[in-house]
């Protein structure tokens, strides 16, 4: 039989492992509660062409942060020439969205250009430097160079071949509408037209910040602090949101484009912005020259116009 | 302590900790909070200010019915015009109306190409130059100057161009030698356009039969006219210049004696020849074509010229 001193010892070992596991349970949210942070400033980086890829990454971080209770502001980290149309729609809802909720502020390190500029249009402040750009806003389709192939049969007069140049028009004039409209709808303090926007010039930092593209000049620092302010945080801790991919992959080619100096240049092989072979009308919202021709090596971007 | 005692132990630590963790799930544990923001609202997308309307396409292009034997019309294909525009529904309505269309290939014979052209529209009534590639010689454009002299009729069609290149799309030699000069750039129009902004309108200008009844005429890339003693047949109204920026109104088509020039070739193309008011000015131009009376044997051939 078990004996009064050793029921006692039972009883403290007992009570000792629930003191530990409830410990354990509430112990997070104790920390959380009594240290000096007030929450986080999550840095979420918008770099690089925009991609169908890279869209999904910075909306699910963008996601995550409106999810995690300690993220209480938002900055994006924009240096990009655009991208996709659709990709980059993506983007502006995204960032609407996030909007909403917690303070979003934008800080153009190199150029928020087509893509990249409907992406930070809804965030609460755009930080920009003179050498930065803003705007191109403004749509391009790119044609297959290729004609039909000729050993095919179809079901249908439009099956196998590119869109009529009637519906390309129509469809850009479309993507121009609801880009140059979501901008108007979100820069309350724009002093041009509409229709001064369709011309789809891009602008420097401070051209944009006379105009009301942007809002300040000033550095990405800046940028934080505002958002932390914003937020109603004296103390708080900077989280950098990266994408995925590592830089050096980017560098090797692997994700399909390279950067070099300022000039982007995107291998021909990627079907996102040139021919791969399956010949389709491919809307973009990207700045730069595009080389069309069939034998091109790719797109090469200038960032830095 | 027994073995019973100890295996004991082990099961109530075991429940002791599962419990605390069940509680811990129930209490603080659980999916993450839903997404706190809604749907953000998006008035840029509501699809009635979104979709634009299609330019209408209705109307057909068609020419005076021909008496006897109708009017033979040449259309020159021999500086690198038959790349550039495609001009059928234009040479259909030609055809069917009963007039003749001969398409004009340049070949070379004995004598100089100058001498082929003349030949060519010695025979002819009507002559049709689609946007050209390359320059016609002065002789050529003395000899198209003395067949509208002689009451033939003349259609030059241009198109906009990057490079300055003399040619590069349009025929300014034998525009110069009826006055007519194509400016630099094309006309665009941010606000009231096509559907794109290259897609500018042109109306009718008052007292001109080319233009009559040419209501919204939809030229796509289009270069304006600068004339001298010219008679404007068409106009795009409000609209700016490429090269300058300038607003204002245009001239797309004008009329100098017997010629007429335009200054875009895409609006008599199949897809473009019956969008907005373009079937109304492309019959009005075919009426212009075979509306004129040449006399016999002009123009002369160069040596006859010469020597006279």
């Amino acid at each position: 039989m078990i004996g009064t001193r050793a029921r006692v010892g039972t009883l403290v070992v007992v009570l000792g492992l629930a003191g530990m596991v409830a410990g354990a349970a509430v112990a997070p949210q104790v920390w959380d509660a009594f240290s000096e942070s007030e929450g986080n400033v999550a840095v979420v980086e918008v770099e690089g062409p925009i991609t169908g890829e890279s869209a999904t990454n910075v909306v699910g971080d963008l996601r995550d942060a409106r999810r995690n209770d300690s993220v209480r502001a938002v900055v994006l980290d924009v240096d990009s020439p655009g991208g996709t149309a659709a990709a980059s729609e993506q983007l502006y809802l995204a960032v609407k969205r996030t909007s909403q909720t917690m303070p979003v502020v934008a800080s153009v390190t190199g150029a928020a250009a087509s893509g990249a500029y409907y992406t930070v249009a809804p965030a609460d402040r755009i930080y920009v430097t003179p050498a930065s750009t803003v705007g191109s806003i403004g749509v391009r389709a790119v044609l297959p160079s290729d004609g039909t192939p000729t050993n095919e049969i179809v079901t249908g007069p439009d099956k196998g071949t590119t869109a009529t140049e009637a519906e390309v028009r129509q469809r850009i004039e479309t993507l121009r509408r609801a880009f140059v409209g979501s901008v108007v709808t979100e820069r309350e303090n724009l002093s041009v037209t509409a229709e001064a926007l369709s011309y789809a010039k891009l602008y420097s930092g401070a051209r944009g910040v006379d105009i009301g593209l942007a809002d300040r000049v000033a550095g990405i620092d800046t940028a934080i602090a505002d958002a932390a302010d914003a937020a109603g945080m004296d103390a708080y801790d900077v989280v950098r949101y990266r994408p995925p991919t590592e830089n050096v992959l980017a560098r090797l080619g692997a994700s399909g484009f390279s950067v070099a100096g300022t000039d982007v240049t995107v291998e021909a092989d990627n079907g996102l912005f040139v021919d791969d072979g399956v010949g389709t009308v491919r809307y973009l919202m990207l700045h730069g020259t595009i080389d069309t021709a069939a034998d091109a090596e790719g797109v090469s971007l200038n960032v830095s116009a | 302590m027994s073995a019973r005692e100890a295996l004991g132990a082990f099961v109530l630590a075991f429940a002791l900790v599962l419990a605390g963790t069940v509680g811990a799930a129930v209490l603080v544990g659980g999916p993450g909070p839903a997404d706190p923001a809604a749907a953000p609202e998006t008035p840029a997308y509501g699809t009635d200010s979104l979709l634009p309307d299609p330019v209408p396409e209705d109307g057909a292009v068609t020419a005076p019915e021909a008496e006897g034997d109708g009017k033979t019309v040449v259309v020159d294909i021999a500086h690198g015009n038959a790349d550039t525009v495609a001009i059928q529904p234009f040479v259909n309505a030609l055809v069917r109306a009963g007039h003749k269309v001969e398409m004009y290939r340049g070949e070379e014979r004995v004598g100089s190409a100058a001498d082929t052209l003349n030949e060519t529209l010695r025979g002819a009534d009507a002559f049709v130059v689609p946007s050209p590639g390359e320059r016609h010689t002065e002789a050529a454009a003395n000899g198209v100057a003395a067949f509208a002299d002689a009451g033939g009729r003349v259609l030059l069609l241009g198109e906009p161009a990057d490079t300055s290149e003399l040619a590069a799309g349009r025929p300014t030699m034998l525009a110069n030698a009826f006055g007519v000069h194509f400016d630099d750039g094309y006309l665009y129009d941010m606000d009231e356009n096509a559907n794109h902004f290259q897609g500018v309108y042109g109306n009718g200008a008052d007292g001109s039969a080319i233009g009559a009844g040419v209501e919204r005429a939809v030229f796509r890339g289009a270069v304006p006219l600068v004339s001298d003693g010219g008679t404007p047949a068409v106009r795009a109204a409000s609209v700016n210049l490429s090269s300058t920026r300038d607003g204002g109104d245009y001239d797309v088509v004008v009329r100098s004696g017997n010629a007429t020039v335009v200054g875009d070739a895409d609006f008599l193309t199949a897809g473009q020849a019956t969008a907005g008011g373009n079937d109304v000015l492309a019959s009005n131009l075919a009426a212009f074509l075979v509306g004129g009376e040449k006399e016999a044997g002009a123009p002369a051939s160069e040596r006859s010229r010469a020597a006279a």
